[in-house]
């Protein structure tokens, strides 16, 4: 191999579930984009879903026998980057928690933990890098999942990505840091008050009279993208990976190959 | 075992203390909880300006209090009775005021009266023992020469500061209180006139305590 | 207070359709959030505030028994008398024991938590005495005969024409026959008749917001100073207070109560902060004849022993509240008890059963606004993921998100039988939705789909399936992970 290659470090791509079983085109953004900082990707086979169902609903041995086996999976990689603030949160924040009794599975844990990063926070933080010569000729407006912002302090980075994103015009919305009402279970359990929560959200989307709306987290994409197409509304949802590795002239999320923006507005 | 007893026992057990050290009548205080109980260890203070007098007068507006500036406690009376003349409160009656017996040495009008508040005076005058920049806040205590209803009671309530009673942080009253032969009953810190959210969460003055707050600040 | 918390979805549904609770519930935005965020804004040294105020209270609680008996030293010292009660029952025992004792036939009474918890004012109805709300929320609760739904702000929900009612209604016994309908002439009312409440009360009783054990004093902190009201004029004055609320000292008390009112309602100070002690002395001329502190633990020890220890640093702000989502889309009445929000999704199941309260804490999305905001920096979500650990534990989540859950994680453990599962699943739905693009229908998630459109599957297959075939026959470099699995 090349000397750039030998020492471009090793980036294992956690794919997260929502991505792997719904929206691919994220996670090889993801690798684009990664590849585009410097790093050599692989994908290791034996991940699943970091164990956030189990862990949130309570079930702590589920969670760990997951988290073994995503911690084993991932052994020897330099960097392991989740395109996901919630399954990031999962993997830094709480794998060490489930250990906290078990003194060697503790240190591996904390060892994993370390070298995890969520997407947009490695690109900027960790590789310095927030120019990808992308363009996006639209308005944006961006939703700031809460475990990324919360667990793990992530806001100002994708905002630095789309500050170098040609043509994009970022729109805040109100309360960015109010909840979608995702909330994984949450959103079945309660249906009606995460209903509330989400129409209160699309509302501010709306406001902001942006044309699309990005996010780092595909569960909450899902929601808010769910309920904008109910109420026939025409913004466009993406992950900001896709905008930044410039693959987001496919169908947006909820769009499909025949659909035509309720507007009726070329896109 | 009584209910004290109990309670005890389930926290020391809560705590995870040894059957002995639990054990009631024998439990000694750690040292370190006995030096904290000595007081004076402060916490994190906030930075507050060094212009104490701009600053309180700054905290107690912003709280919906009046401030008059009087160069000596001898110029009170006018400014009371000036005050009162523009807030439209008439004390033409006996009972219409009551002044702390503290307060005693100046020279009120004849028909103000003295005492704990009856309940049907429309102003009280009282002093104050501090006043603190930090909050824009009046201390008062209770005592037989300052009594607490008064600070309560009547819809117009004036105090009488001395700048030279005026502190930087609450916490600078502390020492003064505990350098008192007894604690007082009450200790007030009252920033501002009484008010209530309670009706569609929109400010009202005047809940229960006084709608009126006017501080005389005294220069000596 | 009896619970309701069973049946909190059914609540909630019912409060999701409540036009003037929304209302009432969209003013808090500006108010109670916005004036939080403001004040905090001005204080440079909150988190270090924040942080002292944490270490401190986990000092007291490590040495909670030393502090309480340090506290009751000092108010009998100054002729006041301390009683302890287990639970909520006895403490309204003891209570009604006082006001027997005093010949009450009136109580006047500031706001107290730990007295909702108890349910007091029925025990002191029951023994046909008459307790009087002075903390105007409490009061216009108490003549609606509801609970409160808001520990700050009792009264949130209710609209100016609905207190304008219940004043039409309760108030003619006072001489008010008019409809009053200005909110300030309504605080007026309250006001002249509280007046004579307050003036001829034989007993008052408060709450406390906390304990000062060096000086033996309680701090009461209230904006309309019916706290002080109740406290100085009646002959017998008693305070019930929870055990947690002690701390060291005087300083303590500051450090705190530079939290306590910018995280409750956004000033920077309460209007009356009053550091209270025993009766009258002797040199007083107003003041009770007799102090008693009634000190309840009602489940805190349970709270202090578990993994639920760091609740108990909370001094009931209501920060909390505020900031969650769940609780501004359903307010407080919802949740079926005393503590609405967060913080009672995390004491409601302690005090009165988790299997009498099993969605409280599941109705969370743990986003962690709660936590952000709380002056105490109590990990709420790590709390209320406790309390599901319990629900799971003792089966206590519904058949079929246990069957679901059950399943998934079968699957989620075994990477070989995911892959198969979930490549066959995203193939189908691909295939299905792909002209659309979403679901307006799908079996199995008709609480999805109520509301939402179901975002179909990109496809054609899964992200490992295109991956694997994309890195065929490339350079080393672009291998598959050298330990997979043999599918």
């Amino acid at each position: 191999m090349s000397r750039a290659e030998a020492q471009a470090p090793h980036v294992g791509l956690f794919v997260t579930c929502l991505v792997d079983l719904h929206r691919p085109s994220v996670g090889f953004a993801a690798i684009r984009l990664l590849e585009l900082a410097g790093c050599l990707v692989t994908v290791p086979e034996l991940q699943t879903c970091c164990g956030q169902p189990a862990f949130n609903s309570g079930d702590d041995d589920t969670s760990r026998h997951i988290a073994r086996n995503t911690i084993t999976a991932f052994e020897g990689f330099d960097y392991i980057v989740v395109p996901s603030g919630s399954c990031a949160g999962m993997l830094i924040k709480h794998y060490p928690e489930l250990f906290k009794d078990e003194p060697q599975w503790l240190a591996k844990a904390e060892q994993f933990a370390s070298r995890c990063h969520e997407l947009s926070s490695f690109l900027v933080d960790v590789r310095g890098m927030s120019d990808f010569d992308a363009r996006f000729d639209k308005s944006v407006t961006y939703h700031d999942s809460c475990s990324g912002l919360r667990e793990l302090g992530i806001k100002k980075q994708a905002r630095k990505l789309m500050d170098n994103v040609a043509g994009l015009e970022l729109r805040e919305m109100e309360d960015t840091d109010v909840c979608c009402g995702f909330g994984g279970t949450f959103c079945v359990k309660f249906p009606d008050i995460s209903e509330r929560m989400v129409s209160d959200k699309v509302a501010l989307v709306k406001q902001t009279g942006a044309s699309a709306l990005l996010g780092g987290d595909m569960g909450c994409l899902l929601n808010i993208s769910g309920r904008l197409s109910r109420l026939q509304e025409p913004t466009q949802v993406y992950h900001f990976a896709e905008v930044l590795a410039g693959m987001a002239d496919g169908s947006a999320i909820g769009e499909g190959t025949d659909s035509v923006p309720a507007s009726g507005a070329t896109r | 075992m009584s209910a004290r007893d109990k309670v005890l026992s389930n926290i020391a057990e809560a705590l995870g203390r040894s059957p002995s050290e639990a054990q009631l009548g024998v439990r000694e205080m750690p040292r370190d909880v006995a030096n904290r109980l000595q007081g004076g260890k402060r916490h994190t203070l906030p930075y507050v300006a060094d212009d104490l007098v701009a600053t309180l007068i700054t905290s107690m507006e912003s709280v919906l209090m009046t401030v008059a500036r009087l160069p000596t406690i001898e110029q009170c009376v006018e400014e009371v009775v000036a005050y009162l003349g523009s807030e439209g409160v008439d004390v033409s009656q006996a009972g219409d005021v009551t002044v702390a017996p503290a307060l005693d040495r100046v020279q009120w009008p004849e028909h103000y009266g003295q005492g704990p508040a009856s309940g049907v005076e429309k102003v009280s005058i009282t002093p104050c023992i501090a006043a603190v920049a930090e909050t824009g806040s009046v201390v008062t205590v209770s005592d037989g020469q300052t009594p607490a209803t008064l600070n309560f009671l009547p819809e117009t309530h004036i105090i009488v500061v001395r700048e030279s009673q005026l502190v930087k942080h609450v916490d600078d009253v502390f020492p003064l209180l505990r350098s008192m032969d007894v604690m007082p009953r009450a200790v007030n810190f009252i920033t501002g006139p009484s008010r209530t959210a309670d009706i569609e969460q929109t400010l009202e003055i005047g809940a229960h305590g006084p709608r009126r707050m006017h501080v005389l600040l005294i220069s000596d | 207070m009896q619970s309701q918390s069973r049946s909190f979805k059914t609540n909630a549904s019912t409060a999701l359709l409540d036009d003037n609770l929304k209302q009432a519930l969209g003013k808090v935005k500006d108010g109670f959030i916005g004036k939080r965020a403001a004040a905090v804004a001005l204080v440079p040294e909150w988190q270090q505030i924040r942080n002292d105020a944490r270490l401190l209270k986990n000092h007291v609680l490590e040495n909670l028994d030393h502090y309480l008996l340090a506290y009751e030293s000092k108010v009998i010292a100054h002729g006041g008398h301390v009683h302890w009660a287990q639970t909520s029952a006895d403490a309204n025992d003891i209570i009604v024991d006082i006001c027997k004792s005093a010949n009450a036939k009136t109580v006047t009474k500031g706001k107290s938590m730990v007295g909702e918890e108890a349910n007091l004012n029925e025990a002191i109805e029951k023994a046909g005495i008459q307790p009087i709300e002075t903390d105007l929320g409490e009061y216009i609760i108490q003549l609606a005969k509801e609970a409160p739904s808001h520990i700050i702000a009792p009264a949130i929900h209710k609209t100016l024409e609905q207190v304008s009612d219940l004043f039409h209604e309760h108030h003619a016994q006072y001489g008010l026959h008019e409809r009053l309908v200005d909110r300030a002439a309504l605080v007026n009312e309250a006001r002249s008749v509280l007046r004579e409440k307050f003036r001829t009360a034989d007993v008052g009783i408060t709450g406390a917001n906390f304990l000062i054990a060096e000086t033996g004093q309680h701090v009461l902190v209230t904006n309309e100073g019916n706290g002080d009201l109740t406290s100085n004029l009646p002959r017998v004055q008693i305070v019930i207070v929870g055990i947690e609320k002690v701390i060291p000292t005087l300083e303590d008390a500051s450090c705190l109560l530079r939290l306590l009112a910018r995280s409750a309602t956004g000033q920077h100070y309460s209007n009356y902060t009053s550091l209270m002690s025993g009766p009258a002395h002797t040199e007083d001329t107003d003041g009770p004849e007799q102090f008693h502190v009634v000190l309840v633990d009602n489940h805190r020890t349970e709270m202090l022993a578990g993994e639920l220890r760091e609740m108990l640093r909370c001094f009931r702000c209501g920060a909390c509240l505020n900031h969650c989502p769940v609780y501004g889309a359903v307010g407080g009445h919802a949740y079926g008890w005393v503590y609405p929000g967060p913080m009672g999704s995390v004491v409601t199941p302690v005090m009165t059963g988790i299997e009498n309260s099993p969605d409280l804490p599941h109705a969370c999305t743990l986003n962690g606004r709660c936590a952000e905001v709380c002056p105490m920096s109590i990990p709420l979500p790590k709390l209320l993921r406790e309390h599901r650990r319990q629900t799971f534990i003792k089966s206590l989540q519904t058949p079929s998100a246990r069957y679901g859950l059950a399943i998934w994680a079968a699957i989620a453990k075994r990477p070989a039988l995911y892959r198969s599962l979930t490549s066959i699943g995203v193939r189908v739905l691909a295939r299905m939705g792909t002209r659309q693009g979403r679901f307006r229908r799908l079996p199995m998630a008709g609480a999805w789909t109520r509301e939402r459109d179901l975002p179909a599957p990109q496809g054609p297959s899964t992200f490992m399936q295109q991956y694997r075939a994309s890195v065929r026959g490339k350079s080393p470099e672009h291998r598959l992970d050298s330990r997979q699995s043999g599918s």
